[in-house]
């Protein structure tokens, strides 16, 4: 289970982990000696904590076998009990990683897949919130830029500038979301009496993408690699001039995992 | 959740309740996934892996819980 790889940088946080299913407590034991689960698997079998929880999903009919189990969502809560933070997609299959509420929600930068590229004006640094994958997953990408001492680049709302832009191939399979800038500078020209918004020194941008399942991803998955591939394209000026556009690929490569088709002894299935 | 208080079924029973209530009034049928950000979640005990009886007050940390539903262990 994906969780479990994460579970200790969770627990460094004084943060505990659990997952609760309709299994039952024996179908749960077997699952986390196979899987080697240390954290808490909750048994609900006739639902009640899910309806009390309101995530049933009811998409599935009453007399079906799978009757019962709950929306893929994951809830952050403090200790008093009160929601912090909610993660839930539509689809069954698809999952926020619990490496991306590290990185998005608790500020971890213990990610994976990391990458480097020089430029003459920056540094920019590739990773991700996971470095093992499978189909379904939504995490985090991350690109780390160090400015040049003197350097600056535009933020996104410059006007007459070419601003940063962290372009994603689109393609079959992935689904990217918008990155998140953080907040610019205000620079102030004396010599063209103009104010523009930039990044100076090291700032972090961060989006989200979502995984395909396998065959939907194609040529983007080699031998169990998974290869995405993006631009980040800006213009850098220093306090003497401004430098041509440039654009600097990026890219991430992740262990693509199959999903865990094992199931438990015909004796504790449902 | 700091407290516990002796009648476990009862509070469950409760809860279920009041949640199937908070569904009703939403009329749409299709489930809110849940409390929102903000909003405590409902009282509840359940049987681990292990099992042993948990309850939020002995599950989660100093700093909070990663809590997630998922479908099955199984399938």
């Amino acid at each position: 289970m994906q969780l479990e790889r994460k579970r200790k940088e969770f627990e460094a946080r004084g943060i505990k982990v659990a997952a609760i299913s309709y299994d039952t407590p024996d179908a749960l034991g077997h699952f986390a000696g196979r899987m080697n689960i240390g954290f808490a698997l909750l048994s609900d079998p006739e639902s009640e904590i899910i309806r009390a929880f309101d995530v049933l999903n009811e998409d599935v009919p009453e007399d079906h076998q799978f009757y019962g189990i709950p929306h893929p969502v994951e809830f952050l809560i403090d200790r008093n009990g009160t929601v912090k933070e909610k993660f839930h997609e539509e689809s069954y299959r698809d999952r926020f990683t619990a490496g991306r509420v590290l990185v998005r929600q608790l500020g971890s930068e213990a990610g994976a897949a990391r990458n480097s590229a020089r430029t003459a004006h920056l540094k920019v640094t590739s990773w991700a919130s996971d470095g093992v994958v499978r189909g379904g997953n939504r995490l985090a990408l991350v690109l780390d830029v160090d400015l040049n001492d003197q350097m600056h680049v535009y933020a996104p709302s410059v006007d007459r500038y070419i601003p940063i832009d962290w372009q994603m191939d689109e393609g079959a399979g992935l689904t990217h979301y918008d990155p998140e800038y953080p907040a610019s500078r205000i620079l102030h020209l004396p010599a063209i009496e103009e104010e523009v918004p930039v990044y100076e020194g090291s700032f972090r941008l961060v989006r989200d993408v979502m995984i395909g399942q396998g065959r939907e991803l194609g040529d983007l998955v080699q031998d169990g690699v998974l290869t995405i591939q993006g631009r980040l394209r800006y213009q850098a000026c220093d306090d003497r001039m401004c430098y041509l556009p440039t654009t600097v690929p990026v890219e991430w490569t992740f262990e693509f995992e199959q999903h865990d088709r094992a199931r438990v002894p015909e004796s504790l299935r449902r | 959740m700091a407290r516990r208080l002796p009648n476990h079924k009862a509070k469950l029973a409760a809860a279920v309740i009041l949640a199937a209530g908070m569904t009703g009034a939403s009329a749409s049928g299709a489930s809110t996934a849940g409390p929102e950000v903000g909003s405590r979640i409902p009282t509840f005990e359940a049987v681990d892996q292990a099992g042993q009886t948990r309850t939020f007050a002995d599950l989660t940390g100093e700093n909070g819980l990663l809590l997630l539903f998922f479908r099955s262990a199984d399938w």
